[in-house]
């Protein structure tokens, strides 16, 4: 199937990004300059006499490590997300829709797919299934966490919108309205781009569309 | 400027742009990085067409020698021509076709096509971080277009009308 000249171009482009392994060294390679950054406008502003040099240099060497490391660890390991949190990535990777990595309508066909999940995709009963179509999938991340980015179609308006589940791990999704305990879906706008978030049996959802005041979408 | 993943990923898509292999992508990105963080611009404005011209340098510097990157001079001609880069818009082709053209693109052309379309900047916007005159970015694009005119008679490519 054709698209314009830029759409292929921009798809061509999606499909090129940073390994995990390449981001981490970016950045750490980012928070040494800022911790080098931090020392000099510090000696700057001190001024640094010959005899405590080393002694300084030293100290500023095991700090920087210990920045460095946390900051690794942060990056690799985040601690907790919020809806907001959540609502922010959704937005920012439904806006950069990459290619889906399997095609197919079916929710057990795709689920299938997803195997390197600690959970079993499923369909939540927020949607109405007769407005939402599945159209496939592929992986992603949530604010760390290895995710389903699943692509459906709502066949109101024929409109494409992105649908993320991610696993509910204990302690670290904060917040989540819990639709089982009669909670409502909290929506974040982000750039103008409405997201719901909610969770249900163990797993957080995020669908970029509203809520229309009804109990289904 | 705040180096976060989007936009780490957006500069390494530019770095692709021009090196079409990924780990050259990636040590394009980080030595352009490098030397970035070592002599920031003097302005925040400036901040991402400076590294944009960081990377494209070090880029001729690095490939040129090697003699991976093509020695032409840039404003080799001058055709007089009538249209703008939004010629481009009215080409449809299919994400198969574009996978194999972009082996046979130049490396400019590339770099042309990726400015424009992921980018979204103006011809002079593409020839102010090219640092070429705006003719020869045009120039660039009627080859490219004539090429992708050229794939339109092998495969499933479409070139409309001439936009403005």
């Amino acid at each position: 199937m054709s698209n314009t000249l830029k759409q292929s171009t921009k798809s061509f482009y999606d499909e090129k990004t940073l390994s995990e392994q390449q981001q981490e060294a970016l950045g750490n390679l980012l928070a040494k300059h800022q911790v080098e950054m931090n020392e000099e406008g510090g000696n700057k502003n001190k001024g640094v006499s010959r005899s405590g040099f080393w002694s300084r240099r030293i100290v500023a060497g095991v700090a920087s490590s210990v920045t460095l490391a946390l900051m690794a660890v942060l990056f690799l390991f985040p601690s907790s997300a919020n809806v907001q949190g959540v609502a922010t990535e959704v937005a920012e990777n439904h806006r950069h829709l990459k290619p889906l990595t399997i095609q197919s309508s079916s929710y057990q066909k795709t689920g299938a797919f997803f195997s390197e999940l600690s959970f079993l995709i499923k369909e939540s009963s927020l949607l109405d299934e007769q407005r939402w179509q599945l159209m496939g999938g592929r992986y992603c991340s949530v604010n760390g966490v290895k995710a389903a980015q699943l692509r459906l179609r709502d066949k109101r308006d024929n409109s494409v919108q992105t649908f993320y589940q991610v696993n509910n791990k204990p302690g670290y999704f904060e917040g989540i309205p819990d639709i089982r305990n009669n909670e409502l879906p909290l929506t974040v706008n982000i750039d103008g781009l409405p997201v719901q978030v909610w969770s249900e049996g163990g797993i957080v959802y995020s669908l970029t569309r509203s809520l229309e005041n009804t109990n289904q979408l | 400027m705040e180096f976060n993943q989007a936009r780490l990923n957006r500069f390494y898509q530019y770095c692709f742009s021009l090196t079409l292999h990924e780990q050259d992508a990636y040590d394009l990105l980080q030595s352009g990085i490098e030397k970035f963080l070592k002599h920031p611009p003097a302005t925040s404005a400036a901040e991402e067409p400076f590294l944009y011209r960081i990377i494209r340098n070090r880029f001729i510097d690095q490939y040129r020698h090697q003699q991976r990157f093509e020695s032409e001079p840039y404003d080799d001609e001058q055709h007089s021509v009538d249209f703008d880069i939004s010629t481009l818009e009215s080409i449809f082709i299919d994400n198969h076709t574009l996978n194999k053209l972009m082996a046979e693109l130049s490396t400019v052309e590339r770099e042309i096509l990726f400015l424009w379309a992921v980018e979204e900047y103006t011809t002079q916007e593409v020839a102010d971080l090219m640092s070429i005159p705006k003719g020869t970015v045009l120039s660039r694009i009627f080859r490219l277009r004539k090429k992708l005119q050229k794939n339109c008679d092998e495969s499933d490519v479409v070139v409309g009308g001439m936009g403005q």
